[in-house]
């Protein structure tokens, strides 16, 4: 019998990825860590490298197909079975191969078998189609990677909730709608499992709070769809890629759930620019964001509500005890937000390699999803690109994000007289559900003396 | 000019004017559409008011009160023989009909709402050429379309034998006559229906059924009580029965029947009225130059918004599969409008509520039983007998059910059947129930007015833990 290949967990949280390339075919002799597909997943993309020693015998899927964890990549001989598979070749298909065939038999199944079938790991045909069809938005516990035996495949008998009855009045079920959860995949807290106004709005919290990727459904999708471009000019049309579909999804959650608001502040660039030219001068070339994680996360320490999330399920603040500072990078993809660990911990040159090395990886589509989770607060560096203010979306579950724009000399009063300074415009976005306004202008005031004084900031700084 | 196109108001075009059709209107233009209706006939209505079920209840409205005065002979009333004035009653019913549709005219004209009467066929997926009744012909450009072109029966070859004794329910509404003898082929709803207004008027009525029960949609239960009360309506009723032979001859149609039971095969009818079932209209107005494409069975393929494959054309109604009732296809039809303005509407109904208007009325909503047996899904049924209901006793009809399914561990109540009088009217209250989610001991902790029949609905969810007052027993 052949064995088979299948796709490992991507990471956590994270159920699916797009098939961008196939770098193997039937035949190919493949050992340990030759990379069978690239899967381009939420914000990563990365090789899957094969885990043991064989001969491909069929490829089971194919570049654009959405896979998830479980799902057969390939089927493959391996070398101590090979002459014995010959025979039975002879004796006709074995049954591997023909049921991880599970398109034609999965796409035969009714809709309402969609939550079992999700369970069990499904094509991704039918995957596809499920969620095209029904919003499905909630937070599913996968089984371990497990052999689906036959008689799970044909399932035990159906629940009420398969055959489409949900005990939810037509009204929760609107609101649900409305605010992109499905309700068929909400926990009712009410008697025998009723789910209630409140049980919607939870679900619809705990999405924003996991990232928001799974908001889809009617939502979504009326707000996608415009009817007839064509009517004002041709047009073309391209599938999303999965950075893009992340992002749609993740800003549209958090716009509507995160109350969002924006202080602006600037700051005068001259010591961190003689700072950087110092640095050059002694070889060590800092980039600008590498200098800002620094700085950003070195205040932090002195306001934790800006390093910190709402869990607004248990009604709490959660401060965190280290700083993880997110920088986004514009790649050919999208935006990508690595995280630079332990920013306060670690002098800039660390930053700065880190940084770099981060970007590089993400621009070059090798990102794990890893290197983008955990972040504390977010650096939206545009200054290379110029510009000047912004409103940048806070990038929940943190509570706040950080808009730099590109230094401008100024005219500034100083000691009376107007003096160049070359000065930086920053843009802070909260969480108004966490951090008030005057929190918010107490850590930028501190920021901005941090970075026009970098020598205070580093004596105040608390010793890590 | 690119922006004020950008900005106008969006422009639905729909496609039918029935109770799909009218009502996708009128809600599309209470949200703020430009709306253009195209129908046939000079007011909305479809088959429903014209052909269907409007002129079918109130002629069984006539036929009620026809077996009720003589009923009454067993509460010591006497009526004589009653009299028909066959023309005075289709006034009467064509009055009623006139009446509510010149009604949804008026309302149509009060939202705004443009009216084409014509043949309408499309040209590609936002055109659609009108040839107008009043001459002339019209083109009208649509951003959206809400196609909602209906049903039709279905006469199969071998009764199409080019004769006016062989006819469909809509010339059964028209009561051209009573026939003396008259053949109901199909023991659907309609040909029940039908069959009851004529057995009423005096008609001797022959029923043959292809299947081994009547309406076998419905639960047996449901459907016995009927069975029993039809056989005294009717002169007889031939189940795994089908016609062989059809011929007309001068004094009307013979008929040959084979099945499992049949005394006579051989049968000579004035009439043979086809209700074998429903299809939906989609040919013959240029669907095929737009990108809707139609399923084996020849419904418009739909998702749950009731977006075709065309994404500017929604199909609501008979055309967007079954069930085929009116209200299935109001309600899609609101709901398409809402998509269509914008809105995040789906059709999610959990309950359609289907109503046989015989005498007894079998109505039912959400799971049946066998649907439940069907599907495997393990449920509770309870069942309140008509004979322990003091109202169904002081009506004089104690053959009547009401049952429940419920889900056992959730007590989610999932489908309601009723079979008694006034079981139509009954069976909102399980619609309810159905469509809120309701938990059986919901049902039973509501007070229910004493003495009516909506007290079996009750009694049958007190059941469900053992105790009703009024019945005393195994379930």
């Amino acid at each position: 019998m052949s064995k088979s290949f299948k796709v490992p967990e991507l990471g956590e949280g994270v159920e699916s990825g797009d098939v961008i390339k196939v770098l193997v075919e039937v035949g190919d002799k493949i050992t340990e860590g030759t990379g069978v597909i690239e899967i381009e997943s939420q914000k990563a993309s990365a090789e899957v490298p094969f885990d043991d020693k064989g001969t491909v015998r069929k490829v089971h899927v194919s570049e654009g197909d959405t896979v998830r964890p479980g799902d057969v990549i390939l089927t493959y001989d391996s070398p101590e079975e090979a002459e014995s598979e010959e025979k039975d070749k002879e004796k006709g298909e074995p049954q591997e191969p023909e049921r991880s065939h599970p398109r034609e038999g999965e796409r035969a199944k009714e809709e309402a078998e969609v939550e079992e079938r999700e369970a069990k790991k499904p094509s991704p045909e039918a995957q596809e189609r499920a969620l095209s069809e029904r919003a499905r938005t909630e937070e599913e516990e996968r089984p371990e990677e497990e052999e689906p035996s036959l008689a799970e495949e044909e399932g035990g008998p159906p629940s009420a909730a398969d055959l489409g009855f949900v005990m939810a009045t037509p009204s929760v079920r609107r609101l649900a709608r409305e605010i992109g959860v499905n309700v068929h995949g909400v926990e009712g807290s009410g008697p025998g499992g009723r789910v209630l106004e409140e049980d919607v709005k939870a679900a619809a919290r705990r999405l924003v709070q996991s990232g928001g990727t799974q908001v889809r459904g009617p939502v979504s999708r009326i707000r996608g769809e415009a009817p007839d471009y064509d009517d004002f000019g041709p047009v073309r049309r391209d599938k999303m890629n999965a950075v893009r579909r992340t992002t749609a999804l993740h800003m549209a959650g958090i716009w509507t759930a995160v109350p969002r608001v924006t202080n602006f502040g600037k700051a005068d660039f001259t010591a961190i620019q003689d700072a950087r030219a110092r640095l050059a001068d002694g070889g060590d070339k800092i980039s600008l964001s590498a200098i800002l994680v620094r700085l950003v996360a070195v205040v932090l320490h002195g306001h934790s509500r800006l390093n910190a999330s709402v869990d607004m399920d248990r009604e709490q603040v959660v401060l965190h005890d280290y700083v993880h500072v997110g920088v986004a990078v514009d790649t050919p993809r999208g935006l990508l937000v690595p995280v630079v660990r332990d920013a306060d911990r670690k002098d800039v040159r660390t930053v700065h390699r880190e940084l770099a090395a981060l970007a590089d990886k993400a621009r070059a589509s090798k990102l794990g999803a890893e290197a983008m989770r955990g972040a504390t607060f977010t650096l939206s560096n545009l200054g290379g690109l110029g510009g000047g203010w912004f409103t940048p979306i806070v990038n929940a579950p943190e509570a706040a994000i950080l808009g730099v724009g590109r230094a401008r000399m100024e005219p500034v009063w100083i000691d009376g007289s107007f003096q160049p300074r070359p000065m930086c415009p920053l843009s802070l976005s909260y969480d108004h559900r966490l951090v008030d306004g005057a929190d918010a202008a107490r850590f930028l005031l501190g920021l901005v003396d941090a970075m026009e004084n970098p020598l205070v900031a580093v004596l105040q700084g608390e010793p890590t | 000019m690119t922006k004020e196109k950008k900005t106008r108001t969006k422009r639905l075009l729909v496609l039918g004017g029935g109770p799909a059709g009218y009502a996708g209107a009128f809600h599309a233009a209470d949200l703020g559409l430009d709306v253009t209706l195209v129908d046939r006939e000079p007011n909305p209505g479809g088959v429903c008011l014209y052909r269907g079920c409007i002129p079918s209840k109130a002629l069984l409205h006539a036929a009620k009160i026809l077996r009720e005065a003589r009923d009454a002979a067993d509460l010591g009333i006497r009526f004589g023989d009653p009299e028909i004035d066959l023309d005075r009653l289709r006034d009467w019913k064509n009055g009623v009909v006139d009446k509510l549709t010149r009604g949804l005219g008026s309302l149509r004209k009060a939202r705004g709402i443009r009216f084409l009467q014509g043949r309408g066929s499309f040209e590609d997926s936002h055109t659609l050429h009108v040839d107008l009744d009043d001459e002339g012909t019209e083109t009208v450009r649509f951003d959206f379309c809400l196609l909602a072109t209906g049903g039709r029966s279905i006469i199969p070859q071998a009764f199409d034998i080019q004769s006016d004794r062989v006819i469909d329910s809509e010339a059964a509404l028209r009561l051209d006559d009573i026939p003396k003898v008259i053949l109901v082929v199909g023991g659907g709803y309609i040909g029940l229906e039908m069959g009851t207004v004529y057995a009423a008027l005096g008609s001797q009525v022959h029923v043959v059924e292809m299947a081994g029960s009547l309406l076998p949609e419905a639960d047996r239960d449901l459907v016995k009580p009927l069975h029993r009360e039809l056989e005294k309506q009717v002169a007889s009723i031939h189940l795994n029965t089908k016609v062989v032979g059809l011929k007309e001859i001068k004094q009307g149609v013979r008929v040959e029947l084979s099945g499992l039971r049949v005394d006579e095969p051989e049968l000579t009818v004035d009439k043979v009225l086809v209700c074998v079932g429903r299809r939906p209209v989609t040919k013959g107005f240029g669907l095929e130059n737009t990108k809707v494409e139609l399923d084996e069975r020849g419904f418009c393929v739909v998702d749950d918004q009731r977006r075709t494959t065309d994404s500017a054309i929604f199909a609501v109604g008979d055309i967007a599969g079954p069930p085929l009732l009116a209200h299935k296809g109001s309600y899609e039809a609101r709901k398409a409008a809402e998509v269509i303005s914008g809105q995040p509407a789906t059709f999610d109904a959990q309950a359609i509520p289907a109503v046989m208007y015989t005498d007894p009325e079998v109505a039912w909503a959400g799971l049946t039983e066998a649907g439940a047996q069907e599907r495997n899904l393990p449920v509770k049924v309870v069942r309140f007998p008509w004979n322990a209901s003091g109202r169904a006793l002081t009506m004089n009809r104690r053959q009547g059910l009401t049952k429940v399914v419920v889900h056992p561990q959730t007590h989610q109540v999932l489908g309601v059947g009723v079979v008694g009088p006034g079981a139509g009217e009954l069976l909102a209250e399980g619609a309810f129930a159905v469509e809120i989610g309701a938990r059986i001991e919901d049902l039973g902790m509501t007070v229910h007015a004493h003495p009516t029949l909506s007290e079996t609905v009750m009694e049958a969810a007190e059941l469900f833990f053992g105790s009703s007052t009024h019945f005393y027993g195994k379930m």
